[in-house]
């Protein structure tokens, strides 16, 4: 990476501030931006390592809250605008915060499977899939989900801006 | 005397600015809509692969109503298969997140698909990226409605 930046011989370099022929400026100009494209590469390759970490740390906050009531952690997970498909539904963060609020806990268990994640700038999408179980009346129904969920980084921090899922059929 | 017309100069460029972005926010979602109707339904309609292959990013990912995941490729390939596809949308809204935005409604796709007729309502929500001042389909999952 570094072998891009070479020296200059001090004899190369013309009154006119030329070398070889080329003008000075352009060779300092050339000079910086071939150190610094693998500076800026590297950064924004770390840019997104750090999205991705915070992102899929957010997805796993996400089932933890679900599955503890906790609606004000959730509250901070999603933007007031989120659009959410639940069950072929559209529900409004609110609808969805009372919602978890009241649940029983032990009636719905969710596991999440390996997700993809995608970022693109400061947006992200993670696709994956996760297994719930459902118990109603002593009886349990497995279903797997595939999920498309759109984060977006506003205000230094990732938000929840659009999730739905759509059962798998096997 | 001199306060107060800062104040008015002021307000004036504030109003200016807040109408500006009212302005581009109609313009996206209006742009964005007709992405909807006529580049995805339309294109998807008459199989035109290379507006397809245009409004949809390289990264492009898909969540079938049947909860297949489908990237640009396998998405064209399962449009190209598929015959006398009809397509229609209603109760598109848009939100806008900067250079992101989320289109949701209501579709209605029938025709024929490895010899089976298809007839589905399902609920669709789209993500767009504006790229290099050009809007791309970068996600899209859609799912039965109940």
């Amino acid at each position: 990476m570094g072998g891009n930046c070479q020296p200059i011989d001090p004899s190369d370099m013309k009154r006119d501030g030329s070398i070889g022929g080329r003008n000075i400026n352009s060779v300092i100009l050339s000079f910086i931006f071939l150190c610094c494209s693998p500076a800026l590469l590297l950064q924004a390759q770390q840019t997104d390592a750090a999205a991705s970490g915070a992102i899929r740390a957010l997805e796993h906050e996400w089932v933890e809250a679900q599955s503890h009531n906790d609606d004000r952690a959730l509250s901070l997970i999603l933007d007031s605008e989120v659009v959410y498909v639940e069950y072929g539904r559209l529900v409004t963060k609110a609808d969805y915060l009372l919602r978890i609020k009241h649940q029983d806990p032990s009636a719905n268990e969710v596991v999440m499977e390996p997700m993809i994640l995608r970022v693109f700038g400061n947006t992200a999408i993670v696709t994956g899939s996760y297994r719930e179980t459902q118990r109603q009346g002593g009886m349990r129904k497995f279903k797997r989900w595939r999920f498309v969920d759109t984060w977006a980084y506003k205000e230094h921090s990732w938000v929840l801006i659009a999730a739905g899922s759509a059962a798998v059929h096997d | 005397m001199r306060w107060r017309l800062l104040l008015a100069m002021a307000l004036v460029i504030l109003a200016s600015h807040g109408s500006a972005q009212d302005r581009d926010h109609r313009d996206n979602a209006g742009k964005l809509l007709a992405l909807e109707r006529v580049g995805k339904l339309q294109a998807t309609q008459l199989k035109d692969l290379k507006m397809l292959n245009e409004i949809l990013d390289e990264n492009f990912v898909v969540v079938g109503h049947d909860g297949v995941l489908m990237n640009k490729a396998q998405f064209l390939a399962y449009v190209q298969k598929a015959t006398s596809l009809r397509y229609l949308t209603s109760d598109m809204t848009v939100r806008l997140h900067g250079d992101t935005a989320i289109v949701t409604g209501i579709y209605r796709l029938n025709g024929i698909l490895d010899g089976k007729g298809i007839d589905r309502r399902a609920r669709f929500v789209d993500t767009w990226l504006e790229k290099n001042g050009k809007w791309v389909a970068i996600a899209s999952l859609s799912t039965p409605l109940t």
